[in-house]
């Protein structure tokens, strides 16, 4: 009876919802049963052959390798750097505390292209980092954006960066919601530092910890303007990630049936995480 | 001249007031210009037009050259282009086969036709003849020099700046400098991949990468002539290490920076550099230009541009009569001079102003003869080339492949490729 009355005040979001997100996804399904062929500049029915050629493409597999390379390394980097940033931000010890939290925010108001643009200038060749290294005596630095080993590297560095400031501030709001005395009658029971975080912080803030590790997973995974800026997925794809790969086919060679096929394995991929989510908080 | 741009923007303003009284047409007009002269220029002479015309407004959008074709390929996909487009060439020709470009037949004129080189039009027709857009606006790709370093290292080019491929690369070896720890100090040359110094040089040896069959149809075969140019160009990195393989990913800046600081002592670019290293310089740095001799004949790239009408505009006519006199003889030489380009229609091309010593107007008018659209003028060139050419060549710059695997999986890359688009 509750829900019967409440279903006229959701209905028009429902229906924004539907149009702005389902009917973009309808599209996008019905595009990958399309190939656009050159000669006559028309789309014609493929079926589901740009999945077939999906799994015989090596440059996606190596993609799709790297997308899992970007997000777990990044994700994983950005929690532990950010956990230990918030415990120190949340420390009553710390003078100009407020100062702080408001400078962490910068990288994450900066808009992505002007951060990636900002790395970029700092990792070329004759940038001001290997100038700095060189300064300090080494001879053949890195060749950052260049070297096949390092760029995708390099990129997640960028991405660790920029998305420090959100996950810091998530997990600060978790930290002070937690209650003193828990951590006071910790530490009178002997707890260690490590003991006090593992076993008392984290799980107490678990459902914090749940949704950024969620979230950031899921814009990492979808992360674009990085690669694009610093290396465009070179050099010779070795930093081709799928967003980037997805993109390089609907516009470069506006293949969107292909695109949308690299966007459904994706969104496949990112179900899995949201499902993961949602089965740990029913628990 | 601000006395007299403040009335001409009146004169703007009060037109568009009466035209939209009147009910008037206004178009959008895209343009990717960015150098500061060109969007003066363009914006002037859109105010003219708008002056003149109180019946026909003309609206001008700018885009940035990365991202025009994303702009343009999401708003023809929803079925609002902008009227009037100012493009690559090429990209008029693909638009044109899609059908997003409007052929223009029947608003072009046989004064015009004529105007314009028959070679400049079939780069933006089609085979049955449909003309999808006004070429009008090319270049020369050029090596720039520092003078001071070639007279340094006792160098002194032809007369007439043509240089063959082993002048050019002793050039290079003679003007690279290492420190004693032996990193290099001085590159004799920067030719960076997406500048397609490459291309060029492949045209110039008469190799072949891609070919066309009679039904039209595309295939990649990489014969000796094109191999040997392609191995000059990588062996210049590779083997006599005269240029890093910063080839593969350049900052603009940066290697402006580096010629003014002698780190780069050659660069290849395309000849509206001039006017950055003027201005990056203040006029301090004595420069030069080279224009590379091909063994079997003489190429530099032209990389033209154009300007189309979208199909799906509801004032195609209105957009056909502001096409003609944005590009016609007065207008093209006001742009291609602001830009530091050449015109393509032959009347605006023959002013005075493309020969002077002035800027060195006159050394690269000389080599203008030589200019043409290197890249094939297939569908899908840029993904084709980015996606299964590029990569491989960037192995063989970092010594993770022999040319020869590079060039046998660019060839099997790119009949796959080929085959995906529908090209075989």
């Amino acid at each position: 009876m509750e829900e019967k009355r409440a279903l006229p005040f959701v209905a028009p979001a429902l229906i924004i919802l539907c149009f702005v997100s389902l009917y973009p996804l309808v599209q996008g399904i019905s595009r990958v049963l399309y190939s656009f062929r050159a000669l006559t500049g028309k789309n014609v029915y493929s079926g589901l052959q740009n999945f077939v050629l999906l799994f015989r493409d090596s440059v996606f597999v190596h993609a799709l390798l790297n997308s899992l390379v970007w997000t777990v390394t990044s994700v994983a980097a950005m929690f532990f750097v950010s956990f230990l940033l918030a415990t120190m931000l949340n420390s009553r010890h710390l003078r100009f505390r407020r100062a702080f939290r408001t400078v962490t925010l910068i990288p994450w108001a900066l808009p992505g292209v002007v951060v990636s643009l900002i790395w970029r200038y700092i990792f070329l060749s004759g940038g001001p980092l290997n100038t700095a290294l060189s300064g300090l005596g080494v001879t053949y630095p890195p060749a950052w954006l260049i070297d096949p080993h390092v760029a995708l590297w390099t990129c997640i560095v960028a991405n660790i960066w920029m998305g420090i400031p959100f996950v810091t501030i998530m997990i600060l709001a978790g930290l002070q919601s937690l209650e003193g005395d828990i951590l006071e009658a910790a530490a009178i029971d002997g707890a260690s530092y490590l003991q006090t975080q593992v076993r008392i912080v984290v799980p107490s803030i678990k459902k914090v910890i749940l949704i950024i590790l969620t979230l950031e997973s899921i814009w990492t995974f979808n992360s674009f303007d990085i690669v694009f800026v610093l290396t465009k997925g070179g050099p010779a794809n070795a930093s081709m990630t799928l967003p980037l790969y997805a993109y390089t086919w609907a516009y470069g060679s506006q293949q969107a049936g292909y695109g949308a096929a690299i966007g459904i394995i994706m969104l496949l991929i990112l179900l899995s995480v949201v499902v993961l989510y949602i089965r740990e908080v029913l628990q | 001249m601000r006395r007299a741009m403040g009335m001409l923007g009146m004169a703007a303003l009060f037109a568009a007031t009466a035209a939209v009284c009147a009910g008037a047409v206004t178009l959008q007009f895209l343009t990717p210009a960015w150098q500061e002269d060109t969007v003066t220029e363009v914006e002037n002479i859109v105010a003219e037009w708008n002056a003149a015309r109180p019946d026909i407004q003309v609206e001008m959008v700018s885009v940035a050259w990365e991202n025009i074709n994303d702009y343009l390929l999401t708003s023809f996909q929803a079925g609002q282009g902008p009227d009037v487009i100012h493009q690559d060439t090429v990209m008029c020709y693909e638009y044109g086969v899609q059908g997003y470009a409007e052929p223009l037949n029947q608003y072009l004129d046989a004064a015009t036709l004529a105007d314009t080189p028959q070679a400049s039009w079939d780069g933006v027709s089609d085979d049955q003849g449909s003309i999808y857009g006004v070429p009008f606006l090319q270049e020369t790709l050029v090596v720039f020099y520092n003078k001071a370093m070639f007279a340094t290292a006792g160098i002194t080019p032809p007369a007439d700046g043509m240089v063959t491929w082993a002048e050019l690369r002793d050039y290079a070896l003679r003007l690279t400098k290492t420190d004693a720890s032996g990193q290099t100090t001085t590159w004799g040359l920067l030719a960076p991949l997406e500048q397609r110094l490459w291309w060029c040089l492949v045209a110039q040896n008469g190799g072949q990468v891609l070919a066309k069959h009679a039904d039209g149809t595309w295939y990649v075969e990489i014969d000796q002539a094109a191999r040997q140019a392609i191995e000059y160009y990588t062996n210049l990195i590779t083997v006599d290490h005269v240029m890093p393989q910063d080839v593969l990913s350049y900052d603009f800046t940066s290697l402006l920076q580096g010629f003014k600081t002698g780190k780069y002592a050659m660069f290849t670019f395309g000849c509206w550099v001039r006017s950055w290293i003027n201005n990056l310089t203040q006029n301090q740095l004595d420069w030069g230009m080279l224009e590379v001799k091909g063994p079997v004949r003489n190429v530099t790239e032209s990389d033209p541009q154009g300007v189309f009408i979208y199909s799906g505009s509801a004032h195609k006519d209105e957009a056909a009569q502001f096409l003609l006199y944005f590009t016609n003889t007065e207008n093209q030489a006001r742009i291609a001079k602001a830009d530091w380009l050449f015109p393509i229609r032959q009347s605006a091309l023959a002013r005075p102003e493309f020969r002077t010593t002035q800027e060195q107007w006159n050394v690269l008018y000389q080599w203008l003869p030589f200019a043409e659209d290197v890249k094939p003028k297939m569908f899908g060139f840029f993904g084709w080339e980015w996606q299964s050419f590029i990569p491989q060549i960037e192995q063989v710059i970092l010594g993770s492949k022999t040319l020869d695997k590079a060039l046998q999986a660019a060839t099997d890359d790119g009949n796959e490729y080929l085959r995906r688009m529908g090209l075989q």
